[in-house]
């Protein structure tokens, strides 16, 4: 349970604060509802590079990084299909060097020639780095591909391909800016040892002269309903064959979300659960087996996934993996595996409150997902899931037609 | 218009920095067997966390990956319990369980609510206190363990660390060896036995508590220790020897990067001059301000990262400067890296850089502090090396206190390019 209360500024910034007695730091965090999905398929990769050249510099704070270390605080950022995150630890003394950087580039990033060729190559050598250089490094651009037709999920944060990131030139990084780092798209949220009043007026010192831009409207894509089943076989230099199956799976704010993700836990979550159990101890099909929601805000996938053990054939292998998924269509759970599920999630809850970082980014998440009172309501959400629902869901969707299967080979010694 | 204060933005806010930096000291309690309880008591949240810290790391063993496979099978099965039990157990309460080991020390952890807490420490007891090793698991962990070795090994980071710390350390020393992943297959629960019996052990261990950690806590892990045999325990130290520097080459044509490791062989914690290197070290490529990252990254946009670190192990340390950068970059990134170094050996660090880094490191040690397990992972490292929480304070004042004199003598003493050892995995 985290108490917070949110107050919105004229020009549209939303702000959330949670107030935290114990600790002398703070966290203060921006989210820009802005991600992969807002890019245009011809420039992919926008989102993350206009990540990287917010570090740059901005009309009155020439180097970002510079005072956040000199206030003892660290920074960071992150980009994902649905949203930009970026995030400051410091002692709460220094709130305003914070606020200070983050309002500055919300009022005017400085985006020049230099740093974005500077940050173009960093961004192709992290490309390299953990898409081309490393074992499976292709396989989620792969299988988005499979599974997404329509909706700009179907390519990764990072890009469809380096050349893209080679292209962008300095007005698209501008026009970026000017559609979506504008105050209202953006929201502030800030966990420590202020009262709301206090942070309420500190933000409104440092953004309320922040002037409204228009934010480019969000199209409403939605995928054709998948009607046969896809299947792929691709043959790599790694050491272990893998098999993905994904389904895709309702919005993230729906109860069906909630479901799945039960129903996910129950198959993989923990060395009592079923794919472990089963796949992993008895039948020794694979040597280790997870099945998860990957959690985007638009309909996204269940998957699920196994490394298979040498000399397992493929086949029984994914035989393996359908037997699981028909047990749970057609056989009830059980009342402890759906309590297991349930005070995993209220442990997870509650680790996950422990540091005002967390506090501070699971508050801007939720506004983020349109519904800041379900950070608190969605245990009540994972608690009132019954074993009908269940049934009802995996019949739904753990169909053969529903399916997108990749199987990730490895290539055989000439 | 509104009638609040208007700011001018381009005037900085005031700094503040935190005149001193203390962490939680611990309280400590000696079990009758002798085992020191050290606890942090953070009683606002209502969470508990118990670690239990052996001499057992990789450093013990006679046979390749024992130590750490008989870490890993201790919760596989138990006089009482199958592994499914174990499991189910810990996963109906959302008991957190985890396992770690270095070369020196394992150590086995649980995290519970405290409203869990008696059934977490009821089944921590029968996992650390009456393992049995089934055959059946162990073969099921034998394989998983095989294929993710594998898979680090197909990384050009990962084949340049193994063969960066065989170099440093040599290959035949318990710092310095790695084996073929096969080699798993040659363990039996008989010989994860012998080395349970041998090293987990009521005095050769120590215990960490943090959270909501009250009377009963403390004597309910007192008798879990006390209830540990008692055997001769003989610590190994690992042979430490300078190596003859060596640049080796490891040619993979295909890469689209290189990884590159350079370094040499230091010391550990209780050298006097291991808090001064550190900030050194810092400076060079120890924060996302560094000279590194300003130079190999933000201004010549070789790589996405380059980190340097100092070491620390029980019987030594080493400098080790990591990065993967474009193929065709490669010979640039070291030259770069090399002239980074020489700019240290040459120049005093400016002032406000000096501060800036010493704020970089209060605001590591502040952030690590917050919340009740990091202090935990602090109190242990302090107890491994032979010195308390005070520690912390004392680390920081000593940061302070460190000139730019200090740290260009230090970097004409150990930057030594001639000694440094390399590798290079890719182009």
């Amino acid at each position: 349970m985290i108490e917070y209360k949110k107050h919105i500024f004229s020009n549209g910034l939303t702000l959330l604060t949670n107030q935290d007695l114990t600790t002398p730091m703070v966290a203060v965090n921006i989210v820009y509802k802005v991600g992969s999905k807002n890019e245009s398929e011809s420039l992919t990769g926008l989102a993350h590079l206009f990540e990287h050249l917010m570090f740059g510099g901005s009309k009155n704070v020439p180097s970002f990084d510079t005072p956040i270390q000199m206030a003892c605080g660290e920074n960071n950022a992150f980009t994902t299909s649905d949203y930009t995150d970026y995030y400051i630890v410091l002692p709460k003394e220094n709130i305003e060097t914070a606020l200070w950087i983050e309002s500055d580039r919300m009022f005017a990033l400085m985006i020049n020639k230099r740093s974005l060729s500077v940050q173009q190559n960093v961004v192709i050598e992290e490309f390299n780095q953990r898409y081309k250089n490393k074992p499976y490094g292709d396989l989620w651009d792969i299988l988005r591909k499979m599974c997404y037709k329509k909706h700009p999920y179907k390519w990764q944060t990072i890009g469809k391909s380096v050349a893209h990131i080679r292209e962008t030139t300095i007005e698209d990084v501008r026009d970026f800016y000017d559609k979506y780092y504008s105050p209202s798209n953006a929201i502030i949220s800030v966990s420590g040892d202020f009262e709301h009043e206090e942070v309420v007026e500190l933000v409104e010192r440092w953004f309320g002269d922040i002037e409204n831009r228009a934010v480019a409207p969000v199209m409403d894509i939605v995928e054709a309903p998948q009607r046969k089943a896809r299947y792929e076989i691709v043959e790599r230099d790694v050491p272990v064959d893998c098999i993905y199956i994904c389904f895709p799976v309702a919005k993230r704010m729906s109860k069906e979300f909630v479901v799945c993700d039960t129903i996910s836990d129950i198959l993989s979550g923990g060395n009592s659960s079923r794919m472990v159990q089963n796949l992993v101890r008895d039948k020794k099909l694979f040597t280790s087996v997870n099945a998860y929601l990957t959690g985007e805000v638009d309909a996204g996938l269940f998957v699920v996934t196994g490394q298979v053990r040498d000399g397992v054939k493929l086949e029984d292998a994914e035989d393996g993996l359908w037997s699981e998924l028909e047990e749970i269509r057609f056989n009830p759970v059980s009342e402890e595996e759906l309590v297991k599920v349930k005070n995993k999630f209220e442990v997870n809850t509650i680790f996950g409150e422990l540091n005002v970082m967390n506090k501070a980014m699971n508050l801007g998440f939720y506004e983020m997902l349109g519904d800041i009172d379900y950070i608190n309501n969605e245990l009540e959400c994972y608690k009132s899931v019954t074993f009908d629902e269940i049934k009802a869901v995996s019949k739904k969707i753990f169909k053969q037609g529903n399916s997108s299967t990749l199987i990730y080979k490895r290539k055989e010694n000439e | 218009m509104n009638n609040i204060v208007k700011i001018k933005r381009s005037k900085a806010p005031i700094i503040h920095t935190p005149n001193d930096v203390e962490a939680l000291a611990e309280k400590i309690t000696e079990t009758s067997g002798g085992v020191k309880i050290y606890s942090l008591e953070i009683s606002q949240f209502d969470v508990v966390r118990v670690s239990f810290v052996f001499r057992a790391g990789t450093k013990y063993q006679k046979m390749p990956f024992l130590a750490a496979t008989t870490l890993n099978m201790l919760s596989e099965g138990t006089t009482t319990k199958s592994n499914k039990e174990i499991s189910d157990i810990l996963d109906l309460y959302g008991i957190y369980f985890d396992v770690s080991i270095d070369r020196d020390f394992s150590i086995v952890t649980i995290c519970s609510l405290s409203k869990f807490f008696a059934e977490a420490i009821d089944i921590l007891e029968d996992i650390l206190l009456n393992p049995i090793f089934p055959e059946k698991e162990l073969e099921v962990l034998q394989d998983r363990r095989k294929n993710a070795l594998k898979l680090e090994r197909e990384k050009i980071d990962y084949v340049a660390l193994e063969n960066f710390s065989q170099l440093i350390y040599g290959k035949n020393t318990p710092y310095g060896a790695c084996y073929d992943e096969n080699d798993y297959a040659n363990i039996k629960p008989i010989h994860l036995k012998y080395f349970y019996d041998n090293y987990y052990l009521v005095n050769n261990l120590f215990v960490v508590t943090s959270g909501n950690v009250t009377p009963n806590i403390i004597e309910r892990v007192s008798s879990i220790c006390d209830s540990l045999p008692r055997k001769v325990f003989t610590p190994v130290v690992c042979p430490i020897a300078e190596p003859d520097p060596e640049m080796k080459h490891i040619k993979k044509d295909e890469s689209l990067q290189s990884a590159i490791k350079v370094g040499r062989l230091m010391f550990n914690k209780q050298h006097k001059d291991f808090v001064a290197m550190q900030l050194l070290i810092t400076i060079l490529g120890g924060y996302f301000g560094s000279r590194l990252i300003a130079n190999l990254r933000e201004d010549k946009g070789y790589t996405y990262s380059v980190f340097a670190g100092l070491i620390n192990m029980e019987d030594g340390g080493h400098l080790v400067i990591s990065t993967e950068v474009a193929a065709e970059f490669t010979q640039n990134a070291l030259e770069e890296i090399f002239y980074e170094m020489d700019v240290l050996k040459r120049e005093l660090v400016p002032k406000s850089e000096l501060v800036m880094v010493r704020n970089v490191i209060v605001g590591q040690v502040l952030r690590i502090l917050d919340g009740p397990f990091g202090i935990a992972d602090v109190t242990i490292e302090s107890v491994q090396n032979h010195t308390d929480n005070t520690s912390v304070g004392d680390m920081i004042r000593e940061i302070n206190s460190i000139s730019a004199m200090k740290l260009r003598e230090l970097a004409q003493e150990y930057f030594d390019i001639e000694k440094m050892t390399i590798v290079i995995v890719g182009a």
